[in-house]
C-alpha cells in the first residue's frame, strides 16, 4: 500500500545492485516438485520474493471440443496473479497482460514437448502467482516445466528461463521488481539447454546490438545454472517417491549427481 | 555400453545411450541416433528385449493416462450397434474427476456371438472393464471375463434399477420389463441390488414347474412393492433354484 | 463435464459410504465430529500482502491474502470502513473447477465466507476511518483454493480469519485534505472471531468436514458460522437439495459449536506462536 520510492541508483559504486547482488548473480531460487495433490503434476518456485505455483492437468480431454487439434495435444496455459500478489490490489478479472503472458509461456514450452503423442487431448498448465517481485514470467516457465516433468508429460528437456536487463548501463541477470521498473531494459528469455535454442525472447528498453547479444549469452549461462537447480529439485522429488526399503538410494543419487556435473563440465 | 544403468534416476533431456545399444521405449525419445530421457524417473534396461524405458520405482508410468491392464469403471454414454462409448470415472479404484472417453467394441464383449451391442449394454449402464491400449484417448476397453461387464443398469422404460434374475437376464421390479446385459459376476453388489432367480421366466425345462402350464410364471403376490430392498434379505435365498445358483453365489461373495 | 463424473462417482460410491456410516465409520477413519488435522502457515505473501495465511486440511488447501487500501466510504455509511471478502475456485485446485468466470458454487463460497466474517462483525469497521465521509480503509480478503478435497468453505473461513488476525497495515492520518502515512503499522481492528463449520448430511448421519467423496454423496450440507460468544451469526444450507429436520439442525449446531471452539483456539495459538517467533 505504501507508495514506492524510486531508488537513487540501481548499481552502486562497487558495482553491486540494490539488493547486494553482483550483476550476473541470480536471486536465491527454491524449487519444490509435487506440491499439489489434486494436480497431475505441480511445482512451486520461490525466486527471491517471487512465489509461483504451477500445476499441470492432463493430457486429458479437451472441452470445448472445437479447440481440439487432430494431430497433437493442445497446450493451454493460464497465468493468473493473485489480487494480493502486487503492491496495489489487482483487479480479480484476467487482464490483457495476463493473457499475453499465458500465450508467451505456452510458446516457450511448446517446442520442448512431444505434444504429437497425444492427439485431440489437452495439456493444461495453470500458473498462480502468489507473490510477484519481478521476473514472474520466467519464474513461471521454470515452475511450469518442472510441473510438466512431474506430470510425466514427455519432453525433450526442461526449459529454464531468466530475465536479463540493463540498469545504469550495466547488464544484469534476474531482475528484481525495482530493477524491472526503473531499469533501462529487460530481456526475458527461455532456452532448451540440450540444444541452446531460445524458445522465449522478449525485449523492451533500448539496447545496442552488441549489448543484446551479450545479454543473451549471459541469459544462456544463467539458464544453464537454473537447469541444474531444476534437475536437483526433480531428484529430490524422486527420493520421496522411491520405496523406503531402498537403502543405498542416497549413494545412487550422489553418484548420479556427480555424473551430471561431469557431463556439464564437458559441454 | 549405455551411459546409464538400470536404476539410475534421469530427468528429461539426459542422454541415455545410442540407438545401436538399446531401443527407446516409454519415457524416452531418439534424436540423431542418441536416446534421451523424455520423462523423469528410473531407468529400466531390459537386456532381453534390448529396450530402455524411464518409469517410476514401482514400474508404473508417471503420466495420468490409462495403461493396458488398468481396471476402469465408467458409465455408458452412447450405444451403437458395433460399439459403445464409456465415460470412465475410476481407474484402478481411484476417482478420475476428468472423465476419459473409452470405447468397447463388439469384439471385446464376450466369446459368444452377439448380434448387437444394444443387447449387452445400454446408455446409462455402469460397467467395469479393462484397458486394452496404453496412453491413448479414447481408451479401448474389454469386458471379456467374469469380473468385467455391467455392474449396474437401469430399466429402459421406467428408469428403475434392473435386478438380475439369471445370468445376463434382468428384470425391472417396477414395470416387469425384461432386458439383457453382459453382466459382471458382482452385478448390483455395490449398489445393494439382489439377485432374484425366482423372477426368472419359467421355461419348459425349468425344474420347479409349479404344475399345469409350463409357460406360466410363478406366483407374484405383492411384487409391485418389491422394489430393491437395500441391505434387506429378500426371499430369493430360500427359493433360489439349484441349477443356476453357483454362478450367483460366486458373484455375491 | 466435471459435474457429470461427480454424479457417476457418487452413484458408485454411495452404498459403500452409507454402509460405513451405518457402522460408525468414515472413509478416512475419522469420527463423525472430527476435523482433519488443520495446519496454518502464516506470511506466505509477506512482501506484498498486509496479511496472509495458507490453511491445509488434509488434501484441501487454500491461501488467503489481506490487502488494505484507501478509498472513499459508501455514501450510506460515511463513518465506516469497508471489508470485502472474495473467494475463487481456480482450475489449479481441482479438475472439477473450470476455466472462465466464476460458477454458482464459487460465488456461493465467496458469499458464505463473506457473510460469516461480516455478519459477526469480525472487523470493527468503525475503526477503519481516516476521515469520515472522505477516506476510509478498505480491507480486502481474497481467497484462492489451491487443492480441493472437500469442505472448501471451512478452509476458506479459517484462512480468512488467520490472515486477518495477523494482518498489519500502514496507518494514515488526514492532513490538508489528503491522507498522509504516519509511519506506524497497525493491526486490523478485530472484535470477534467467527468460524464457519460445515456439516454434511448423508441419510440420517451428520458428519463434519466432509471429504470430496462424501460431498459427492451428501444429501445436503449446513454451514454454520459461530462467533466468540457461541452465537450463530450465519448459516447456509447448500450442496444439494436434501431436506433436514429440525432435530438434525439442532444436532448440527451442537457439533458446529464444539468444533468452532477448537478451531478458534488453534488460530489464536498459532497466531501467538508466530508473534513470539
Amino acid at each position: 500500500m505504501s507508495p514506492e520510492v524510486k531508488p537513487d541508483f540501481l548499481i552502486n559504486a562497487e558495482g553491486l545492485r540494490i539488493d547486494g547482488r553482483r550483476p550476473d548473480e541470480l536471486r536465491p531460487i527454491e524449487f519444490k516438485v509435487g506440491v499439489l495433490k489434486q494436480a497431475d503434476g505441480s511445482a512451486y518456485i520461490k525466486q527471491g520474493k517471487t512465489f509461483i505455483i504451477a500445476a499441470v492437468y492432463g493430457p486429458r480431454e479437451l472441452h470445448p471440443r472445437h479447440l481440439t487439434l487432430s494431430d497433437r495435444a493442445y497446450l493451454r496455459v493460464v497465468y493468473r496473479m493473485a489480487t494480493f500478489s502486487v503492491p496495489d490490489r489487482k483487479k480479480p478479472a484476467p487482464s490483457r497482460r495476463e493473457r499475453e503472458i499465458s500465450m508467451v509461456i505456452a510458446n516457450a514450452l511448446k517446442p520442448a514437448l512431444f505434444l504429437e503423442d497425444f492427439p485431440k487431448a489437452v495439456v493444461d498448465i495453470f500458473i498462480q502467482v502468489i507473490q510477484a517481485d519481478g521476473g514472474t514470467r520466467c519464474a513461471a516457465i521454470n515452475a511450469a516445466s518442472l510441473a510438466l516433468a512431474d506430470a510425466g508429460v514427455p519432453m525433450k528437456c526442461l526449459v529454464p528461463a531468466v530475465a536479463v536487463g540493463k540498469a545504469d548501463g550495466t547488464l544484469i541477470v534476474d531482475l528484481g521488481d525495482q530493477e524491472d521498473k526503473y531499469g533501462e531494459g529487460d530481456v526475458p528469455m527461455a532456452i532448451m539447454p540440450l540444444t541452446d535454442e531460445i524458445t522465449l525472447l522478449q525485449q523492451d528498453g533500448s539496447f545496442t546490438r552488441e549489448e543484446l547479444l551479450e545479454a543473451m549469452q549471459m541469459g544462456i549461462q544463467a539458464c544453464k545454472y537454473i537447469h541444474e537447480l531444476q534437475k536437483d529439485a526433480l531428484m529430490k522429488a524422486y527420493a520421496t517417491k522411491a520405496p523406503s526399503e531402498d537403502d543405498d538410494f542416497d549413494d545412487d543419487m550422489e553418484t548420479d549427481l556427480g555424473e551430471a556435473e561431469i557431463i556439464g563440465e564437458e559441454d | 555400453m549405455a551411459d546409464v544403468k538400470s536404476g539410475d534416476i534421469v530427468v528429461p533431456g539426459d542422454q541415455l545411450c545410442v540407438i545401436e545399444e538399446l531401443m527407446p521405449s516409454y519415457g524416452t525419445y531418439e534424436n540423431d541416433g542418441v536416446v534421451y530421457a523424455a520423462t523423469f524417473g528410473e531407468c529400466k534396461i531390459d537386456m532381453k528385449e534390448r529396450v530402455i524405458r524411464v518409469v517410476n520405482p514401482d514400474g508404473s508410468m508417471q503420466i495420468a493416462l490409462p495403461v493396458k491392464g488398468d481396471i476402469m469403471m465408467g458409465q455408458v454414454t452412447n450405444a451403437y450397434d458395433q460399439r459403445v462409448e464409456v465415460s470412465i470415472v475410476k481407474r484402478n479404484g481411484e476417482d478420475i474427476l476428468n472423465p476419459f472417453i473409452g470405447e468397447v467394441h463388439i469384439s471385446n464383449v464376450t466369446r459368444r456371438f452377439i448380434k448387437s451391442m444394444l443387447d449387452v449394454m445400454q446408455p446409462g449402464d455402469i460397467i467395469r472393464a479393462v484397458a486394452l491400449n496404453t496412453h491413448e484417448i479414447p481408451v479401448q476397453l474389454s469386458v471379456v471375463g467374469p469380473e468385467f461387464g455391467v455392474v449396474f443398469a437401469k430399466c429402459r422404460k421406467c428408469g428403475d434399477p434392473l435386478i438380475l434374475t439369471t445370468h445376463n437376464n434382468m428384470i425391472c421390479p417396477r414395470c416387469e420389463n425384461r432386458e439383457t446385459r453382459e453382466v459382471a459376476s458382482d452385478y448390483g453388489v455395490m449398489f445393494g441390488l439382489e439377485v432374484r432367480p425366482d423372477l426368472a421366466p419359467r421355461r419348459r425345462h425349468y425344474r420347479r414347474t409349479g404344475g399345469g402350464n409350463s409357460r406360466s410364471y410363478p406366483p407374484r403376490g405383492g411384487r409391485r412393492n418389491d422394489r430393491p430392498r437395500y441391505g434387506s434379505q429378500g426371499r430369493s435365498d430360500s427359493r433360489r433354484g439349484g441349477r443356476r445358483s453357483p454362478r450367483h453365489d460366486r458373484g455375491r461373495r | 463435464m466435471g459435474d457429470y463424473s461427480a454424479e457417476i462417482i457418487s452413484h458408485i460410491d454411495r452404498n459403500h459410504i452409507k454402509e460405513l456410516l451405518s457402522r460408525g465409520e468414515r472413509i478416512d477413519g475419522r469420527r463423525f465430529d472430527e476435523y482433519r488435522p488443520i495446519e496454518i502457515e502464516y506470511d506466505i505473501v509477506a512482501a506484498k500482502a498486509e496479511g496472509s495465511a495458507l490453511v491445509r486440511m488434509g488434501a484441501t488447501s487454500v491461501i488467503a491474502g489481506v490487502k488494505v487500501v484507501l478509498g472513499e466510504p459508501y455514501p450510506d455509511t460515511p463513518d465506516e470502513g469497508v471489508t470485502m471478502i472474495t473467494a475463487e475456485m481456480p482450475p489449479i485446485a481441482s479438475p472439477l473447477f473450470e476455466l472462465g468466470p466464476p460458477k454458482e458454487d464459487a460465488i456461493e463460497l465467496a458469499r458464505v465466507v463473506d457473510r460469516g466474517v461480516r455478519e459477526s462483525e469480525t472487523v470493527d469497521v468503525k475503526q477503519l476511518v481516516v476521515e469520515p465521509g472522505k477516506m476510509v480503509y478498505m480491507v480486502f480478503v481474497d481467497i484462492y483454493a489451491l487443492e480441493f478435497d472437500g469442505n472448501l468453505i471451512d478452509a476458506a473461513s479459517i484462512a480468512a480469519n488467520a490472515a486477518l488476525i495477523t494482518a498489519k497495515f500502514d496507518e494514515y492520518k488526514w492532513e490538508n485534505d489528503e491522507a498522509v502515512p504516519t509511519g506506524n503499522r497497525i493491526p486490523v481492528p478485530l472484535k470477534n472471531l467467527s468460524i464457519e463449520c460445515t456439516i454434511a448430511k448423508i441419510d440420517d448421519y451428520l458428519i463434519v468436514d466432509p471429504l470430496l467423496k462424501e460431498e459427492f454423496v451428501q444429501d445436503c450440507r449446513l454451514t454454520i458460522a459461530i462467533d466468540e460468544n457461541d452465537n450463530l451469526t450465519a448459516m447456509q444450507k447448500g450442496g444439494g437439495s436434501g431436506p433436514m429436520t429440525l432435530e438434525q439442525i439442532e444436532r448440527s449446531m451442537d457439533m458446529a459449536i464444539a468444533s468452532a471452539k477448537d478451531i478458534r483456539e488453534l488460530i489464536r495459538s498459532t497466531a501467538k506462536e508466530r508473534e513470539n517467533a
